[in-house]
């Protein structure tokens, strides 16, 4: 457990740091198009809120990422059960995946945009391809290491297929998968909002590219802090459910 | 039938089955016209980019940015992640936060690196740095906390200095998880780079590949993906194959 002390020391570091570049900004010690002060940004966040389209912005983010993980989690899942139901291609593919996975996929989103058309659906497709390759490794792997034993004393208790699935496979091969599901949501948030960011449609990312051609310096940092806070509070949760599932 | 040669069967296989797929979608016309261009036209497009010469002016830039960028990431990580893994304290303080910020997207924070650095070189090193910063911090700071102590503390009795307990006791327990978090640096690295010149550049090989996509040269697109997937598969392969190598040493 964090001390209190640890805490402070944390949150301490980080107000210093804004309050340092408040400081630095209001005497004018670097351009205003550089960097602006965090107040100015809180502001300019303030007002979007009340107008309504930064939560929009987030929204369309939060929408697309549910997409993109909802079909990688409907074909990732079933996809690892093949490929530890059939050993042959489970050996094969893993590899390949393996090979996928260690390679930049996120620099293919030019043949996304020529294929889907320069929409969300080309965010979303993306966002599940990223997202999708972690869940069915993690599945594979953790259907691959469960104890035979329990599959054993399963047989000797005449449960169905059904069953030995239900009861007995996936229960125990669960933290892994929830491992894979974990990485899988973080990468499809990524992709996501890089995506955003390079081709500016759907969500936050765009905000920071339009802050920067329009010379609109609040707008860029908002789109920024905006984007970093999103992830961090999607992996926070996670965190927060992965905890929950596990104590109880 | 061994066990090797099936999977590599199966492996092969699927490529095939895919190329053709992906062959009969272009020919059915499916899809609007030349999006999916035959492969052997994506191969030609990609033979002239080499033999040409015409792709290695980029590549050298491209190269140039993240391996530039990479230097500064590999100083910092190192330094970081040593002060990190060596206190108890700090890392407690500082490893949750630089773990959370290691999973967000390094790419939104380009804008400001074009605002500060300008559109040529600098702001795609900067993105190398970022990007590869955090897989080297990370993992030196494991390895650093991960150095037994019983070493330190014989070091310690010997009367060994600070710096000879850091070159002959840390150094050389830390080399290979240090290495691994190089391996996964450099490749992210490159990746950021490429991804600020998909964005903004005058040059490098993501330059190519935007540049092919403004003007709908589809199949020199797809070429320029190709190789730059190739070079980082190729760049990927060495770092494994050093790695590999060092394991070997090491025991």
């Amino acid at each position: 457990m964090e001390t209190w002390r640890e805490k402070t020391f944390r949150w301490g570091f980080f107000a210093l740091v804004v309050g340092a570049i408040e400081v630095v900004v209001r005497l004018n010690l670097v351009d205003r198009i550089f960097l602006t002060s965090p107040s100015l940004i809180a502001v300019a966040a303030w007002e979007r809120l009340l107008s309504g389209d930064l939560i929009g912005l987030l929204m369309t983010t939060v929408y697309e990422a549910a997409i993109a993980f909802g079909i990688a989690v409907i074909v990732g899942l079933p996809a690892g059960f093949l490929l530890w139901k059939y050993p042959l291609f489970g050996r094969a593919y893993d590899e390949l995946l393996g090979a996928l996975f260690a390679s930049p996929l996120i620099l293919l989103y030019p043949i996304f945009l020529v294929i889907f058309g320069r929409g969300i659906s080309a965010v979303i497709a993306m966002g599940c391809i990223s997202g999708i390759i972690p869940i069915v490794l993690n599945t594979h792997q953790a259907l691959r290491d469960v104890n035979q034993t329990y599959i054993k004393v399963g047989k000797s208790m005449r449960l169905t297929n059904g069953q030995t699935i239900t009861y007995i496979l996936f229960p125990a091969a669960w933290p892994i998968i929830m491992g894979g599901l974990k990485l899988g949501l973080t990468y499809t948030l990524i992709s996501i909002i890089a995506l955003e960011f390079l081709v500016e449609i759907g969500g936050i990312g765009t905000l920071a590219s339009k802050g920067y051609y329009w010379f609109n310096t609040e707008e860029l940092y908002l789109g920024v802090v905006g984007a970093i806070f999103l992830s961090m509070i999607f992996i926070y949760l996670l965190g927060k459910a992965e905890s929950r599932l596990f104590s109880s | 039938m061994n066990r090797v040669t099936r999977p590599l069967l199966v492996q092969i296989g699927t490529v095939l089955f895919f190329m053709l797929i992906w062959e009969v979608i272009g020919k059915s016309k499916l899809l609007f016209e030349g999006i999916v261009p035959s492969i052997f036209e994506i191969m030609k497009a990609a033979w002239i980019q080499v033999s040409t010469g015409f792709i290695f002016p980029h590549l050298l830039v491209t190269v140039y940015e993240a391996s530039a960028g990479f230097a500064f990431a590999l100083f910092f990580g190192v330094t970081v992640g040593l002060l990190l893994g060596a206190d108890p304290f700090l890392r407690k303080i500082f490893e949750p936060p630089i773990l959370y910020f290691a999973a967000t997207p390094k790419i939104i924070l380009y804008p400001i690196f074009l605002m500060i650095f300008g559109a040529k070189f600098e702001s795609k090193m900067a993105m190398a740095a970022v990007s590869g910063f955090f897989p080297i911090v990370i993992n030196t700071a494991i390895a650093a906390a991960n150095v037994n102590r019983i070493f330190i503390k014989v070091a310690k009795s010997v009367g060994a200095s600070n710096f000879q307990t850091f070159t002959r006791v840390y150094m050389p327990s830390m080399l290979l998880p240090i290495f691994t978090g190089m391996r996964l640096g450099i490749g992210v690295s490159l990746v950021g780079a490429i991804l600020g010149e998909l964005k903004v550049s005058n040059a490098g090989l993501g330059f190519i590949i935007i540049q092919a996509f403004n003007y709908f040269r589809i199949p020199e697109m797809y070429a320029s993906i190709l190789l730059t997937f190739c070079f980082a598969a190729m760049v990927n392969l060495l770092m494994t194959l050093v790695l590999v190598r060092m394991r070997r040493f090491a025991q």
